[in-house]
């Protein structure tokens, strides 16, 4: 009996479509990256957990800082230069980025 | 010179993605007529050969080696295959819309014997439900062994031997050869 299905040996194989290999490749590459960003998410959330959890233990073991009563009398105008300068800073840094990424 | 599967499996796994490549320049054809003759259509077929690819690089890590790689490859086309055709509800429709629309008694005044034959057989295997037409794809077609075959479907030795056997009869009885 089953010799006379082994003509089904002959049976065409179905024609790959084109670009068949670089489609597939394209997908593949995206599946890569996908999993490179992941690892790159758990390293800095794991990075996060551990500076946390030092900051966490070196305040349990010494204490919270007493934070000093800020004298605003002549010293305001200080931090009001401090308080412009970062943003300025951070302004200046939005831009460079905006300019960055319309580059690539 | 071309390298075998282990190869390009352990440079894949090494980070060298262009090596996956060699991999579907060698099974696309075989992995895609497969599902494409599952399913019963060209272009979904074409969706589900890449998925297939697409999940053995991303499970490759969990690839033992236990088989060989076209074995585990085959696998998961089979998976992906039989999922589709369960997910979507298809009938099994022949991949040549003529197989449907036209008479089959056409074919049999035409052409040598064994052409006529085959031509009966591939219209009988379109009828079948897709996971015996697998079966019988990967074992006549495909050219597996009865224990690939086992690993490729997750039945046991016997129950592919039977499952064959039993839609061998079907075949024979459908195309009117069974004597």
């Amino acid at each position: 009996m089953s010799d006379k299905l082994q003509i089904l040996k002959r049976l065409p194989r179905e024609e790959l479509p084109c670009g068949f290999r670089a489609r597939t490749m394209r997908r593949i590459e995206a599946a890569s990256a996908r999993r490179g960003e992941r690892l790159e998410m758990l390293v800095v959330t794991l990075a996060s957990a551990v500076i946390v959890g030092l900051v966490a233990w070196l305040l349990s073991r010494n204490g919270f800082p007493k934070v000093p009563k800020i004298e605003w009398g002549a010293s305001a105008m200080f931090f009001v230069y401090i308080g412009a300068l970062s943003l300025l800073l951070l302004g200046g840094d939005c831009l460079l980025r905006r300019i960055y990424r319309k580059e690539i | 010179m071309p390298h075998d599967d282990k190869y390009y499996v352990g440079r894949t796994r090494a980070g060298a993605v262009e090596a996956f490549g060699e991999l579907v320049d060698r099974y696309g054809g075989r992995v895609y007529s497969l599902v494409a003759r599952i399913v019963g259509n060209r272009e979904e077929a074409e969706e589900l050969a890449q998925d297939v690819f697409v999940k053995a690089f991303v499970h490759l890590g969990s690839f033992r080696e236990q088989c060989s790689f076209s074995t585990w490859l085959y696998r998961i086309a089979w998976n992906t295959a039989i999922s589709a055709t369960r997910r979507r509800r298809l009938r099994g429709l022949p991949l040549d819309e003529k197989l449907a629309d036209e008479g089959q008694d056409e074919w049999f005044d035409e052409g040598p014997d064994d052409d006529r034959r085959l031509e009966r057989l591939d219209a009988a295997l379109s009828t079948l439900p897709p996971d015996e037409r697998a079966l019988v794809l990967l074992f006549y077609t495909e050219e597996r062994s009865v224990e690939e075959i086992a690993a490729i479907t997750g039945l046991s030795r016997p129950n592919v031997k039977t499952k064959l056997h039993r839609i061998r009869k079907k075949l024979l009885i459908l195309t009117g050869d069974e004597r």
